[in-house]
């Protein structure tokens, strides 16, 4: 875009809002362009696509005005064999429910003066914060998600450990720990250097005892999810993983293919969120997590005096029912359990809201190259 | 006459549309769960440490009347909602000026003369209906002010009305 067509795109902003119908027409588009936006980047959205709801799909509390999605898992059951003179046991049928609660994403609410808004001639800012804060709001909508997995495949490793137990190289040496919901990677598990959070490269081994965890537990594993770099650990397969077609075209052009050892995977960039050494498996969403849109991304725009003020929110809820459904492999040797025995916590889960997306270029701390002072 | 709790105990009577509600993780989560017996209701007050999570300004865990070190945050989210228990964060009026109708208030003051009009209000550890909360009181020393009575409780449907100031 050159620098008329900016600035003219900012005047135009700012003439808009001045008015009320400018104001509502802005709005409308900004809310056009975000939903677009939405469907494409979010990996929870890709790994269980949210249903749109309405009010009348949920339940108020009694107590507050906020809302519920009561949510119902299928009822167990069993046959068995019975003589002719038999009768079989009974089952008083009762399904498993929950509710989820509806929560807000919203981007910051933005705010500039409109004289400075005639600074901004060679880029159009305003239509950059539009799609910044999509992006932003999928960010948090990610990593609450993935703070959700993180509780569901815990809490089944407590489960059969009988309380939080150390998962390292260290506790599994010694035969420690059982590895129900997580998995070490092969190198991290024979790794004979203290714990630490740095991950080793993925082997083609660790995905197939990752599937088994949900192959032999009546579930398949349908999805893999890791970052980008682990997925560049593929690349480093030699021709005992791949054959040699596929080592040769690995070669020169990349890993190509939508499915690793016959699972789709999502590879993903937001390596703040998703930490690199965490890779997921999951089964088909209906077996395994729920995700709601109450309501869509809104868009707020308004200007009082010279202050223009902008803000994206939407409603949602998430839920994972089946904590079952899901397994980690963990490619490092320390520990990320609750018990956090080798203190890499921090560095292996999610970073906490307020470090999302942090910056990155140093323009500001007058780091930049060539330097020129202006005068 | 003790203070009554209600589902809602924090009514903002002035607009907030310019005070600041900014949300916060408690540093003990549980304390968002309805079910708990110390849950936070809407009304207590709380502080916010260096980890930027937040905690009750007068800690129940000490003697009624203990009175609260810093100058607090009044709780905006009633206790149980859906979205507070899902997120595990909850609401304060972190900055600006309100006046606001509260039933988390020392309402029997032993020995005190009660609340009036223009007294300074301050945070402490006050106890009624069975369990302690971190509520206001009438200033007693050098303590933190945090608002200001605007209408006392017998004028007010037994609902303490101050509204913001502070001081230290």
């Amino acid at each position: 875009m050159d620098l008329s067509q900016a600035q003219l795109m900012n005047e135009m902003f700012q003439q808009k809002v001045a008015t009320q119908e400018g104001r509502d027409k802005l709005n409308e588009y900004g809310g056009s362009w975000i939903r677009d936006r939405l469907r494409e980047v979010s990996f929870a959205d890709k790994l269980v696509p949210p249903e749109r709801v309405t009010r009348n799909d949920c339940q108020v509390s009694t107590e507050t005005d906020t809302l519920v999605k009561i949510i119902s898992l299928e009822p167990q059951s069993r046959a068995m064999t019975i003589d002719f003179r038999g009768q079989p046991e009974v089952n008083m049928i009762r399904a498993p429910r929950m509710a989820v609660g509806f929560f807000t994403i919203s981007s910051q609410k933005f705010e500039k003066y409109e004289q400075e808004l005639q600074a901004y001639g060679d880029m159009p800012i305003t239509k950059i914060i539009e799609d910044n804060s999509v992006k932003d709001m999928q960010e948090v909508k990610d990593r609450e998600w993935l703070l959700h997995v993180e509780s569901a495949i815990q809490a089944l490793q407590e489960e059969a450990n009988g309380g939080v137990t150390a998962l390292s190289n260290v506790s599994l040496q010694a035969g420690g720990p059982i590895e129900f919901s997580v998995i070490k990677g092969e190198m991290a598990r024979a790794s004979q250097t203290a714990p630490s959070a740095t991950p080793f490269p993925m082997q083609r081994p660790d995905l197939a005892k990752l599937f088994k965890l949900l192959d032999g537990n009546r579930l398949r594993c349908e999805r893999l999810l890791f970052t980008e770099s682990d997925f560049d650990d593929i690349l480093s397969w030699t021709v005992e993983d791949f054959g040699s077609k596929i080592q040769s075209e690995t070669t020169v052009e990349g890993y190509k293919y939508q499915t690793l050892l016959g699972r789709p995977f999502i590879r993903t960039i937001k390596t703040d969120i998703l930490r690199p050494g965490n890779v997921y498996a999951f089964t088909a969403p209906q077996f395994f997590a729920k995700s709601y849109i109450l309501n869509d991304t809104k868009f707020y725009i308004d200007k009082i005096a010279n202050l223009i003020m902008f803000q994206a929110w939407q409603d949602v809820a998430m839920c994972i029912p089946n904590i079952a459904a899901v397994r980690k492999l963990e490619l490092y040797s320390g520990d990320a359990s609750a018990a956090d025995a080798n203190a890499i916590l921090e560095t292996v889960i999610p970073r906490p809201e307020d470090q999302l997306g942090a910056v990155n270029n140093r323009v500001d701390a007058g780091l930049k190259f060539p330097d020129i002072d202006t005068y | 006459m003790a203070s009554t709790l209600f589902k809602v105990n924090f009514e903002p009577v002035s607009n907030i549309e310019f005070v600041q509600r900014r949300a916060f993780v408690p540093v003990d989560t549980t304390l968002l769960q309805p079910l708990n017996a110390a849950a936070y209701v809407d009304g207590e007050w709380v502080v916010v440490n260096d980890d930027g999570k937040m905690l009750r300004a007068a800690d129940i865990g000490q003697a009624a009347g203990t009175a609260a070190a810093l100058r607090g945050y009044p709780l905006h989210v009633e206790r149980g909602r859906y979205d507070v228990q899902t997120i595990k964060k909850a609401t304060v009026f972190y900055m600006g000026e309100y006046e606001a109708n509260t039933r988390i208030f020392d309402a029997d003051l032993n020995g005190a003369a009660g609340f009036n009009y223009g007294d300074t209000l301050s945070v402490a550890v006050i106890t009624f209906q069975g369990r302690k909360f971190s509520g206001l009181v009438k200033t007693a020393a050098a303590e933190p002010v945090v608002g200001i009575v605007t209408k006392k409780p017998s004028k007010n449907g037994q609902k303490l009305r101050f509204k913001y100031a502070w001081a230290k």
